[in-house]
């Protein structure tokens, strides 16, 4: 009853609010769109140079196929290591494929090797691009080993040896297809905290909030009235991006729907839980903002959105299970690109049921108590 | 000469006249007072004559200069003091009072000195480091006064200076207005409150827009139709109930164990105590008292100035 | 005799080393307007919030309707109406959906919600409003319908802050008839404020100072307090007139209206002191009328009380 009362009431506030509405609807879309191609990682098009000093039928087919890829282009040849370096380091071109003399020869005898040369400054897209090449380099070398003991008619065991990694799910690791779905999380997160870190602390500054405590309201009733309209329009917000990174974008949806709803439902209840918790503990909107603000950077570090999780300090680790986004990437990721159902996300699901109930305890017994 | 005249002022908002054709002057050194219920265009007028809002139509003139056709002149002969604390609350009293100097320009050596007298004057020379956030009410106001005098205006306008202060505090800052007249500052105030508006020279009371009269205190007191009676009873619903239906009842209201009865006939005394005891009603108190500035007000307000 | 409507006793609250409230105990009886007085940060406002349960006291009790604020403070809330000292309801809803909403959340019946609504918009002439957003209508319309959201819920105690700080005079009066109303039905009434004449139309009055109650009674009572008598003389010219008369040390409550000089004179000077005083600013130059005594006000009181008290801290 008193419920259905701070409902209506936050309903009609957030209706005289275009500004929230259209923010709701639009900034998901827009970020999702600019987030998703400005954190593509493929690498296309580096400036490559090649020195071939071996000048071996072998050495051109290899410098062949390492410019048939789109992740290079290339930009000359140079007669000698030098005169590679001298261009890197002028920037002119951030890789270069050396080819010794003799490479042909010890091919021919089992183990070759060729040199590239990278700009470090540049290192993601020289390390992308160097990679790429690596693989070429190492099908070539496998592919003619096997040619010539083909040729004389010797077994080689090659198989076993394939230094080609088997990229499975995404196979040609489009980070775009890996991004727009975090991006999805990352969007919700900037914009529900933010949007509920000012509730109660607007309330608190504009005084309403002790008339509204001088009512026989209790804390968590008027906090679940000011989470549902703002989770609802999340819900909308996340329907719409989903939409936008299945058929604008193009990410292959393999998972149930139902799946990533009722995940979203849970991590937005967690979300909105931390930004209450903060405006709680705020003493006007300008404060909640800020905290809000910095909280987002944990959510973006420590969740996997960059770096792997398993690849932080162990000291780091157990923060990063902390943050919903931790928890939600993994389904969202899972859902999206490995089809992954309930029974595999559970304990994702579980974490992120734990942290709402922390977050929204934790805020509604706080909140009324003023920050001195 | 007048320091301030107004003449033909009209402004409005939209489709809303907040002003009305106002006409009014104010002698040199004289304290003149605005009043008016919320919303009459008290505030709009006092912006429009501080030059931050331009009228619709008429004259605004202050120490003699024209102030739509010269704002800049003018605005170095007016003080405002604005109905909301506009200083900055992160500096302290000394950083308030030396920003204002060095917006207007002064001369370094005079302004010194006359920031020194302020701050003697008001009284907050003790508090000179103080930040101006961390200051009682009563002490803001008199900042924002010195703000609004350290570039000695001719003409010094205030937008409802006390409201929410303290009647100690209220006091303390009439006591500084009250030496302003005799250095030849023309004061101009607008005030919810008539205790207030009894310490002007001269009043004019405004509604939606329009001027409804000018005067003395005393003046527009004596505007008041009828005799102001004062009863005293512990039954006071039972004196309403006696005297609901008279014709010469103009009108009551209810001050905690009185009740003050407007009576429009000969000997009210003695006609109102005849009705109470027919009515049998027992009263401790029926006095004849003067009408205030408030009564007149009300009246003038509800009858539109018609009386 | 019916139960008090409120209990205050031995009310202490501490800001660390800053005594806020220092042992204050009031009651208020039901049909009671019950006014407090005092200067800015005199700690009326902190009382109220305990009152409110806003704020925990550092000691002592308050006790509304019967019940505990330290143990029953969800079924006081039900019996309270608050209006605050600033205006903090919800801006961007309507008059009437402010209204709804404090009805509703007070647990006023939904069956009577919508009629007690408009019982309110009408009493109080907020009709014309009623669609607007409470953020666009004019203070004293604000403060009109923040007594409207304060009393649907029928309230035993009903406590105002500070209620028409910044209102004219024609909205103070019908705001204060509504109060006389409310407590001649039966509703008890705490109000705060230092405009004097809103603490005349209270039934009993209580002055605080630095924490402390001071002075409590009727305003005839309070009224009666005042020292000596208080006279009026016109004077020209009238800034020099002011200087001279507070330079005489026998001489207090001196202050300048329009052109007319006030002042106190000790009872002790005599009958003759008044005209005496008259004279002396003859003699001093300045040209006068014959001294009018001045009925005394709650505000001569008021400050006569608060002169002795040590100065102002910022």
């Amino acid at each position: 009853m008193r419920l259905m009362h701070l409902l209506r009431k936050e309903v009609l506030q957030m209706r005289r609010d275009p500004v929230i509405l259209r923010m709701i609807l639009i900034m998901p879309l827009a970020q999702t769109l600019l987030l998703s191609y400005a954190a593509n990682m493929d690498v296309l098009h580096v400036p490559l140079l090649i020195v071939d000093q071996d000048r071996s039928p072998e050495s051109r087919d290899l410098a062949a196929r390492c410019t048939s890829t789109e992740s290079v282009i290339l930009r000359g040849y140079r007669g000698t290591v030098g005169e590679a370096e001298a261009d890197l380091e002028a920037g002119r071109a951030t890789l270069a494929l050396i080819m010794p003399s003799g490479m042909a020869r010890d091919l021919e005898r089992g183990t070759a090797t060729v040199q590239i040369l990278a700009d470090g400054s540049e290192s993601t897209t020289a390390g992308v691009a160097a990679g790429y090449l690596s693989r070429i380099i190492a099908a070539f070398g496998i592919e003619a080993q096997t040619k010539q003991a083909l040729r004389r008619g010797r077994q080689v065991k090659v198989g076993g040896m394939a230094a080609e990694p088997r990229v499975l799910y995404n196979p040609d690791l489009r980070t775009l297809w890996f991004m727009a779905p975090a991006v999805l999380a990352l969007v919700l997160i900037v914009l529900m905290q933010n949007i509920t870190s000012l509730s109660i602390a607007r309330e608190r500054e504009l005084g309403t909030l002790d008339q509204l405590m001088m009512t026989p309201v209790r804390s968590w009733e008027v906090l679940l009235a000011k989470l549902v309209p703002v989770g609802v329009l999340g819900l909308v917000a996340a329907s719409v991006v989903t939409m936008v990174v299945i058929h604008v974008i193009g990410v292959p949806f393999r998972g149930s729907a139902p799946t990533l709803m009722v995940s979203t439902v849970f991590f937005l209840f967690s979300v909105l839980g931390l930004g209450l918790l903060v405006s709680a503990l705020s003493q006007n909107q300008q404060q909640a903002q800020l905290v809000s603000f910095f909280l987002t950077f944990p959510s973006m570090l420590l969740s996997g959105f960059i770096f792997p999780v398993w690849n932080l300090p162990a000291l780091l680790k157990p923060f990063a299970y902390l943050v919903p986004m931790t928890h939600y990437l993994t389904i969202v990721r899972g859902t999206f690109l490995r089809g992954a159902g309930l029974g595999d996300l559970w304990v994702q699901l579980l974490g992120l049921a734990l942290l709402s109930a922390l977050f929204f305890i934790t805020g509604a017994k706080l909140f009324t108590k003023k920050p001195a | 000469m007048n320091a301030v005249v107004v003449d033909g002022l009209t402004h409005r908002f939209g489709e809303v006249t907040a002003l009305d054709d106002v006409s009014f002057e104010v002698a040199e050194s004289e304290i003149f007072g605005l009043i008016g219920p919320d919303g009459a265009g008290k505030t709009t007028l006092m912006r429009l004559l501080a030059g931050l809002l331009t009228p619709n139509g008429g004259q605004i003139e202050l120490g003699g200069v024209d102030v739509l056709a010269d704002p800049e002149a003018a605005k170095q002969k007016l003080g405002y003091l604005s109905q909301v604390f506009s200083l900055y609350g992160d500096l302290t009293i000394g950083e308030n009072l030396d920003f204002v100097v060095e917006m207007f320009q002064e001369d370094r050596a005079v302004a010194a000195e006359a920031k020194q007298r302020l701050l003697e004057m008001t009284d907050l020379a003790r508090f000179v480091d103080r930040q101006a956030g961390r200051l009682s009410g009563g002490m803001k106001q008199k900042l924002g006064l010195s703000c609004a005098l350290i570039h000695r205006p001719q003409v010094l306008l205030l937008d409802e200076p006390t409201t929410g202060v303290d009647p100690l505090s209220r006091r303390d800052f009439w006591r500084l207005l009250a030496d302003l007249p005799g250095q030849g500052v023309t004061i101009v105030l607008s005030s919810p409150y008539m205790d207030e508006a009894a310490r002007c020279d001269r009043l004019a009371l405004i509604d939606h827009g329009r001027l409804l009269a000018t005067g003395t205190a005393d003046e527009l007191a004596a505007r008041v139709k009828g005799t102001m009676l004062e009863v005293v009873s512990r039954d006071l619903p039972a004196v309403s109930a006696a005297l609901a239906g008279a014709a010469e009842l103009l009108g009551e209201t209810t001050f905690g164990d009185a009740l003050h009865v407007r009576w429009d006939g000969p000997d009210a005394e003695a006609a109102v105590l005849a009705r109470l005891q027919a009515a049998g009603v027992a009263v401790q108190e029926v006095i004849e008292i003067e009408a205030g500035l408030e009564d007149a007000f009300v009246e003038l307000v509800s009858t539109g100035g018609a009386s | 005799m019916s139960q008090p409507a409120l209990v205050v006793t031995d009310l202490v609250r501490k800001f660390g080393d800053f005594t806020a409230v220092d042992h204050v105990s009031l009651e208020v009886q039901p049909g009671e307007v019950f006014g407090f007085l005092g200067p800015n940060g005199c700690g009326k406002s902190t009382t109220i919030k305990m009152i409110c349960g806003l704020l925990a006291p550092t000691a002592g009790r308050i006790v509304v309707d019967g019940l505990d604020v330290a143990t029953q403070a969800e079924a006081i809330r039900a019996r309270l109406g608050y209006v605050a000292q600033f205006f903090n309801l919800y801006d961007t809803l309507t008059v009437r959906e402010n209204l709804l909403f404090f009805g509703g959340v007070y647990g006023v019946p939904a069956g009577e919600l919508e009629q007690r609504v408009d019982h309110w918009i009408d009493r109080l002439d907020l009709g014309g409003v009623a669609g607007q957003r409470a953020g666009q209508i004019s203070v004293g319309l604000q403060r009109s319908l923040a007594l409207a959201a304060a009393v649907l819920h029928e309230p035993v105690m009903l406590l105002l802050d500070e209620p028409t700080s910044g209102v004219d005079p024609v909205a103070r009066r019908a705001f204060f008839e509504v109060i006389a109303e409310l407590a001649a039905s039966g509703a008890a009434v705490l109000v705060t404020t230092h405009v004097m004449d809103e603490a005349e139309r209270c039934h009993r009055l209580s002055l605080m100072n630095r924490g402390r109650l001071v002075t409590e009674g009727t305003p005839t009572e309070i009224r009666a307090l005042a020292g000596g008598s208080i006279w009026q003389v016109e004077v020209a010219p009238a800034g020099r007139a002011l200087t001279l008369a507070e330079s005489r040390a026998d001489l207090s409550a001196v202050a300048l209206f329009g052109t007319k000089l006030q002042y106190r004179v000790a009872e002790e000077n005599g009958t003759g002191a008044p005209e005496a005083v008259a004279e002396w600013l003859r003699e001093q130059g300045i040209t006068t009328g014959p001294p009018k005594p001045v009925r005394p006000t709650i505000e001569h009181v008021f400050l006569q009380v608060l002169r002795d008290a040590p100065e102002e801290q910022p």
